[in-house]
């Protein structure tokens, strides 16, 4: 079998049309940043950051693109050779994120990532593992981490700047405090959800609905969060308090929560038919997470929720009940959207399969749906093939239900008009099943 | 091979998704149509009624914590300075709160309310001037960029009315 791994539900053999756009995206992005950090250079000391965050967002972008492009190769050799080639622009970038930015914003405070980093890892395989039936690749989960651990938090830094010294900077009092919340809300989100734009613009095969829209938006908030604790707990005499507070607390609440909402009006924009209702689901998303980032900093900012800073546990406390009143209605609305974007994926691919087996091709047998659509059920069996035939049978058993499920998701999307060259794929997918099948002896 | 799919599964729960999305960002919209009416209504007003309230900007001694030197308004970067405040330049009733601004807009430092004519009294041997120094440490200073010092009117419980400004510029 060949170690390559599982073409997308939609594999493109030339770039999707949404790279142009998100090429243009890109592009205004980077001369943004360039006219922003030459007026922000000008009235601050953060010039070095600027120039050090508009390099960094350079070559993520390039990187980025070189390997979501790599991965659209059928020849294995040009593929490594992408990937290679991506890996290295990525890290140049994270070398210079390291030497300059982190340098800066965060002091390079090692101590604090080592910290914040269990507390994430755990955040992710939770979000993960809440997919049930078709999870993200990793390779898609790490490069959301890093837009919004690296690119997102540059942007905010840099924007936040910029509207800072021409917007809130105009008003005292309570409207400052509004303003600034206001500020925060409209840049991070935008921010953020530029990132997850992006995806959906050159990845839509892999973006298939609200379920993947709410999984990819909660891992560009969760990479934001991680360095957004880093830079506190730098600034801070408490940092340990800060680490409770954002790695704890506020892990699944906050920046996680508010992206998820972005990426979930992305993927119900995905399955709708017209551009308005398109149009109305992602600007939905964005109003939403912008609302609920500004409701969260207009109370804190103005002190509604009063913390005694030299009590950590009061300070905690007092914290906690902020999230659960603050937040907890925006995380509601994720969790409601989630579990019905869930229930509509099962059903759909419960049906999908169902058809498949009908046609008697093999790639799915009727007696396998049940086991397919039911999480704990496949998990069992890939047990039971690790106990029968060792590892090599669990991988393989582990790639075949994954490509029955891209199967199924194929069939979904092509069902309602979703993709553009339905067939080739659909045949693709279907033979490298029936290989995996006969290479798994099931 | 392509089987049809006629009806589509669960499309009932996608137009519940798409309707609650859509209310989702209608809440949104109303959250911040909200915060921008109660940040217009209940910001205070930029008067500068009184600019002769801010007596002078001047440098701090990082030994003594004692201003120094003559009114400026360029500071070199380090420098920790404090705006003077002539209380006897403000109605006795009124509450005042002082504020120094960075040039992104937030406020680094705000000192608690006091009342005018308190402050004259207290202050009777300097003549009713206060000094509001941006940092409580006097070894601490400031970075390069734009500092704005504000004097604002104070009632029940925030601030109502931006009495005077004084913009300073700490060069590198």
């Amino acid at each position: 079998m060949s170690s390559a791994p599982s073409p997308a539900a939609n594999p493109q053999a030339h770039p999707h049309p949404g790279y142009r756009t998100a090429l243009v995206l890109v592009f205004g992005l980077l001369v943004a940043m360039f006219l922003g950090s030459a007026i922000v250079a000008e009235k601050h000391t953060f010039a070095r950051l600027q120039v050090g965050g508009l390099t960094v967002v350079g070559l993520a972008a390039v990187g980025t693109y070189i390997l979501f492009h790599a991965f659209d190769h059928v020849d294995a050799g040009r593929r490594n050779r992408h990937i290679r080639a991506a890996l290295v622009i990525l890290g140049a970038g994270l070398v210079v994120w390291l030497l300059i930015v982190a340098a800066i914003s965060t002091h390079n405070n090692i101590g604090g990532a080592l910290a914040a980093l269990p507390f994430t890892a755990v955040a992710v395989l939770v979000i993960r593992h809440l997919d049930r039936y078709e999870k993200e690749p990793w390779r898609l989960v790490l490069v959301v981490l890093f837009w919004g651990g690296v690119v997102a938090t540059n942007l905010a830094l840099l924007f936040n700047s910029l509207f800072g010294i021409f917007f809130v900077s105009q008003f005292y009092g309570l409207a400052n405090a509004f303003s600034n919340a206001f500020g925060a809300g409209l840049v991070e989100e935008l921010a953020k959800g530029s990132a997850l734009v992006l995806l959906y613009l050159v990845k839509p095969d892999e973006f298939d609905d609200v379920v993947d829209g709410i999984v990819y938006g909660a891992m560009v908030g969760i990479g934001f969060n991680f360095m957004e604790t880093l830079f506190y707990m730098s600034q801070s005499s408490h940092p340990g308090n800060q680490l409770i507070d954002r790695q704890v607390i506020g892990l699944f609440a906050g920046h996680a929560a508010y992206t998820a909402l972005i990426g979930a009006g992305l993927g119900i924009a995905r399955q709708q038919a017209h551009p308005r209702q398109k149009a109305i689901a992602v600007a939905s998303g964005f109003v939403i997470a912008i609302a609920a980032h500004f409701t969260w900093d207009a109370i804190t900012f103005i002190g509604a929720f009063p913390v005694k800073a030299t009590d950590p546990e009061n300070s905690n406390t007092v914290l906690l009940l902020q999230t659960i009143v603050v937040d907890g209605p925006f995380i509601a609305m994720s969790a409601v959207l989630f579990y019905v974007g869930l229930r509509v994926e099962g059903k759909n691919l419960r049906e999908q399969l169902q058809v498949e087996a009908a046609t008697g091709l093999g790639a799915v047998l009727p007696e396998e749906v049940d086991g397919l659509v039911n999480p704990r059920a496949r998990a069992g069996l890939r047990r039971q093939a690790l106990g029968q035939g060792g590892r090599r049978r669990y991988q393989l058993l582990r790639k075949l239900q994954k490509a029955q499920l891209d199967l199924a998701l194929e069939r979904w999307h092509r069902s309602r008009n979703e993709i553009d060259e339905p067939m080739a794929a659909e045949d693709n997918l279907r033979a490298q099943v029936l290989a995996l099948r006969a290479a798994a002896g099931a | 091979m392509g089987v049809n799919v006629g009806a589509q599964p669960g499309a009932g729960d996608e137009r519940l998704l798409y309707r609650t999305m859509v209310l989702c960002g209608g809440i949104g919209a109303a959250i911040l149509l909200l915060g921008f009416l109660l940040s217009s209504s209940l910001g205070p007003r930029v008067t500068d009624a009184l600019p002769t309230s801010i007596n002078s900007i001047r440098a701090v001694d990082s030994v003594t914590g004692r201003t120094i030197g003559s009114d400026s308004r360029s500071f070199s970067a380090g420098d920790n300075p404090a705006g003077v405040v002539d209380f006897t330049a403000i109605p006795a009733a009124y509450d005042i709160e002082a504020e120094w601004y960075d040039d992104g807009g937030t406020a680094i430092v705000s000192y608690k309310p006091v009342n005018a004519g308190d402050a004259v009294q207290g202050n009777a041997s300097q003549g009713g001037l206060a000094a509001f120094v941006v940092f409580d440490d006097p070894r601490a200073g400031l970075a390069p960029g734009s500092y704005t010092f504000v004097v604002e009117r104070y009632e029940n419980g925030r601030v109502t009315e931006v009495l005077a400004r004084a913009t300073i510029r700490v060069g590198p």
